[in-house]
């Protein structure tokens, strides 16, 4: 009776056992090999001569580094351009929004005006419509307005997206009123309170809201696909892969100029790490 | 391309006429039937598993969550150097095993399941992390009660964490439907809808009849029909929302 | 300066089909500290957010120092407002907070006259101490203070206070009412304040407004409205413990017929047999017998410290509450006998209105 309880009692504790914990540690190992491997893999080729690639068995680590591939992607493809093309659409998308969102989703948190309830719901719709779909209404819109193979043909409609809006709405409903009120009887003008009192108030809502702006941006690629034609004016991830449209793949081209493609956001990850893990998972769900 | 005129129907009949259409609206069923399936069964299983151990986990979450951060694209184009046949990873250990390696993507059959199996790569630690934090946010001491009623960990999984997860799950089902729903970027990478269009998606459809069908009145029609169906699955999304808060 | 600091004419506040405000009257003198006391969504936050310009009333006409206000913005009414919540701005330090509305205002751009101004309006509030520490960072007092300061720096007309005390605990609350009529009286400017805390009421009011359900029912000095309550809801709202309000007759006489007890009371009217309220102040009962008198058993003691509240039921009534001081205190089951002197015993009519 006595063991019986003791053993009871020690079954309360819910530490996961050692063969539990044991077995945990071995998935977690697997599918972080997983998820590692393929990266490992293309530094191997991209420093490798693509000759000895095709070797059997392979030779993972090479006993010289060859540098070739990457000297031949910047002075034989337009990798360059594409990166700053990629970056300059992407900071410049990022600002536009960042202002024009935050605007917005201030005047629909706290601001009474005629038609906001329509116009809320508009939005919330047009957060819906899924990306795909608005590809062949949109190429025959931007042809019209002769943007078709400009930068505006990437910078316009992805201002147009409202679900910004309604992420950095979220972070000014909860600000209390009374402060905008207080703010108003001290003597603030409406677009000084937006300055002063709301912007600085949401500035994590407005990280958030960068990164993945530009992330969106950064890994977009029908779009540009469809959009831009001339290929120096194109974008990282459509110039990439037109590399493997070739008549006689590269291989260690692509692999270079992927695993370059992946740097900036590793950096940016790194950096904003606890944004990444804790932040995008909560606005997922909202969103 | 022709200047407008109105066709009335006619587009609607001529684009569910057309099997290849019919076609691509199964392998992107039959994509999604894949590729979510399994990769919520992985994702919880690392969910699980992080959640019980202590050491290591912030490591853990955050080389697993790597990849999700990849775009598409770059994700596909990594996975031609897992598959190839002579120098992809997977086809390096087929060979020491069997001695023979495997077109995963030439094949009919394989090619579908292969690509879904990007988004699983992708699309785990994404998962993972979210189910983690619905784990972590349900009640401990229903744990306590059950494990005092001498439930073990399989019958505490069963019976409490997935019928609590449940407003999650069905939260999780249709996101990940809506977004595999658009597959395009790693099937344009990796099979370009072959062979045989056994891996021809929607919006790869969409794409299609806009540059290489020149029949963009067809993907105009689907993509309308892919309208209707993601906002009916917005809708009831918003709808067990509302139930849940 | 104009005689009146703030004038209300017949102001109305209607959301839908909510009426908040109906048809508010009301003058305030210059140095006027004036109360709004009501219980919860009686509308006297509405009133403020009226005067600050926060809201547009529907219908009627405010002044602040005879100009009409109703269409100039809130920065222009150099009215001050204390939120109960502070709405202190978090990004901001307190001297940042207290800075806020001289350089907003545009007034002066010279730093050194902000600082010195934020210096003197700190040092009235006593908050020196905290000046570089954000709002977070502070306790609830000192958040008060803060809120306080803010107000004070812009040197406004007229302040208005919504509940300010009402977030804090009680020991806090005593010092920072006394705190609060030092600095009226040292500044002496109109003070609107609202609670709904009668103690917070009389202590502070030079005049109480009592608002239930979005309409004015009195408005007087604390005395006038302890001691001649203008109807039922006034009696039991003002007073603590709650005044006994009971249903009897008036007799000839100028007296009442309480359940079996007849009270003689100061009420002139000689209306014979009509239903009346009648209210006895548990505070006014004299604990011995006199000429006006209520005898029961005693069902109930509660101990306060000072007194003992005892609740008494007679054959006719129920749940009678009166005040014991000590020593003497009875227990459960004694019969005890109060008295009432005839200008302790308030009379309604039927509708509560005070007969007098």
């Amino acid at each position: 009776m006595r063991s019986l309880i003791r053993k009871k009692r020690n079954a309360v504790s819910l530490q996961p056992t050692v063969p539990m914990v044991t077995v945990s540690y071995g998935v977690l190992l697997i599918a972080s090999v997983v998820s590692i491997v393929p990266f490992l893999y293309i530094l191997s080729t991209s420093i490798k001569d693509t000759r000895s690639l095709f070797s059997y068995p392979p030779d993972w680590i090479p006993d010289q580094i060859f540098w070739g591939n990457y000297a031949k992607l910047f002075n034989e493809t337009s990798f360059l351009n594409w990166t700053l093309n990629t970056f300059a659409i992407g900071l410049t998308i990022t600002i536009l929004k960042l202002i024009i969102d935050a605007m917005a989703a201030y005047s629909l948190a706290k601001l009474e005006f005629a038609g906001k309830r329509l116009i809320t719901s508009t939005l919330l719709m047009a957060v819906a419509i899924p990306v795909a779909a608005l590809i062949i209404p949109l190429f025959f819109i931007i042809r019209d307005m002769g943007l078709l193979n400009t930068y505006w043909a990437l910078i316009l409609p992805a201002l147009a997206n409202p679900l910004g809006i309604f992420l950095l709405r979220s972070f000014i409903v909860s600000l209390p009123d009374d402060l905008i009120h207080s703010a108003r009887l001290d003597g603030s003008s409406e677009l000084r309170i937006f300055t002063h009192m709301i912007l600085p108030l949401i500035s994590s809502g407005l990280v958030v809201h960068a990164i993945f702006t530009f992330m969106l941006q950064y890994t977009n690629f029908l779009w540009p696909l469809v959009a831009i034609q001339t290929e120096s004016k194109q974008v990282l991830t459509v110039g990439i892969s037109s590399l493997k449209s070739n008549f006689v793949i590269d291989w260690g081209l692509i692999s270079a100029a992927s695993l370059l493609a992946t740097i900036p956001i590793t950096l940016l990850f790194l950096a904003l790490q606890r944004f990444f893990l804790a932040q995008s998972l909560s606005s997922a769900l909202k969103g | 391309m022709s200047p407008a005129v109105f066709v009335g129907t006619d587009n609607w009949e001529k684009t569910f006429a057309d099997p290849l259409v019919l076609k691509t609206i199964w392998n992107t069923i039959r994509y999604c039937l894949i590729a979510i399936p399994v990769v919520f069964v992985v994702a919880m299983l690392i969910a699980l598993t992080l959640n019980s151990i202590r050491f290591g986990q912030t490591a853990f979450k955050t080389i697993i969550y790597y990849p999700t951060l990849q775009p598409i694209l770059i994700a596909a184009l990594m996975f031609t150097f897992v598959l190839h046949q002579d120098f992809g990873v997977l086809n390096i250990i087929m060979r020491a095993i069997t001695g023979e390696p495997v077109n995963f993507l030439g094949n009919e059959v394989l090619a579908m399941p292969t690509i879904a199996m990007v988004e699983v790569w992708k699309g785990m630690g994404f998962w993972a992390l979210l189910f983690l934090a619905g784990i972590q946010n349900l009640p401990r001491d229903l744990y306590h009660a059950a494990e005092l009623d001498g439930a073990g960990p399989f019958r505490r999984f069963f019976q409490l964490t997935l019928p609590l997860l449940k407003p999650t799950f069905f939260f999780s089902v249709i996101f990940a439907t809506i977004v595999n729903l658009q597959v395009f970027d790693s099937i344009f990478i990796l099979t370009d809808g072959g062979p045989f269009h056994s891996t021809a998606s929607t919006t790869w459809y969409i794409y299609r009849s806009l540059f290489t069908f020149n029949e963009p009145g067809y993907g105009a029609t689907l993509s309308f029909v892919l309208v209707v169906v993601v906002l009916i699955l917005t809708a009831l999304q918003s709808y067990a929302f509302q139930d849940r808060s | 300066m104009v005689d009146a600091a703030i004038e209300f004419h017949s102001v109305s506040k209607v959301y839908g089909d909510f009426v908040a405000i109906n048809n508010f009257d009301l003058t305030m003198t210059q140095r006027e500290f004036l109360v709004l006391l009501g219980p919860s969504g009686c509308g006297k936050s509405t009133i403020l957010k009226l005067l600050a310009g926060i809201e547009d009333p529907t219908s009627g006409e405010i002044f602040v120092n005879g100009t009409l206000v109703n269409y100039l913005l809130p920065r222009d009414r150099n009215v001050a407002m204390v939120f109960q919540n502070y709405a202190l701005y978090p990004h901001m330090t307190v001297a940042q907070n207290i800075a806020y509305p001289l350089k907003s205002r545009g007034g002066t751009r010279n730093r050194v006259v902000i600082a010195e101004k934020t210096m003197q309006v700190a040092k009235l509030v006593e908050i020196t101490d905290q000046l570089e520490k954000r709002p977070a960072a502070l306790s609830g007092g000192q958040r008060q203070r803060a809120a306080l300061a803010r107000a004070l720096v812009r040197d406004p007309e007229v302040f208005v206070m919504d509940e300010p005390l009402s977030n804090l605990d009680a020991q806090l609350r005593d010092s920072m009412r006394y705190h609060l009529m030092e600095l009226h009286q040292r500044i002496g400017k109109a003070t609107i304040y609202v609670t709904h805390d009668q103690h917070e009421a009389m202590t502070m009011a030079d005049r109480i407004v009592v608002l239930n359900k979005g309409s004015v029912q009195q408005v007087g000095t604390p005395i006038e409205v302890f001691n001649s309550p203008i109807n039922t809801f006034v009696a039991g709202f003002v007073g603590h413990p709650r005044m006994n309000l009971v249903p009897g007759k008036s007799l000839d006489n100028n007296s009442v017929q309480v359940g079996e007890f007849s009270l003689e009371t100061n009420c002139k009217s000689n209306l014979k047999d009509t239903p009346v309220i009648v209210g006895l102040r548990p505070t006014d009962a004299k604990p011995e017998a006199g000429s006006n008198n209520i005898s029961g058993k005693v069902t109930a003691c509660e101990f306060t410290g000072t007194d003992t509240i005892v609740t008494i039921s007679t054959p006719t009534l129920d749940g009678l509450r009166f005040r014991q001081i000590d020593p003497v205190s009875s227990v459960e089951g004694d019969t005890v006998t109060f008295s009432y002197s005839p200008e302790h015993v308030h009379v309604f009519n039927q509708d509560g209105q005070r007969i007098v």
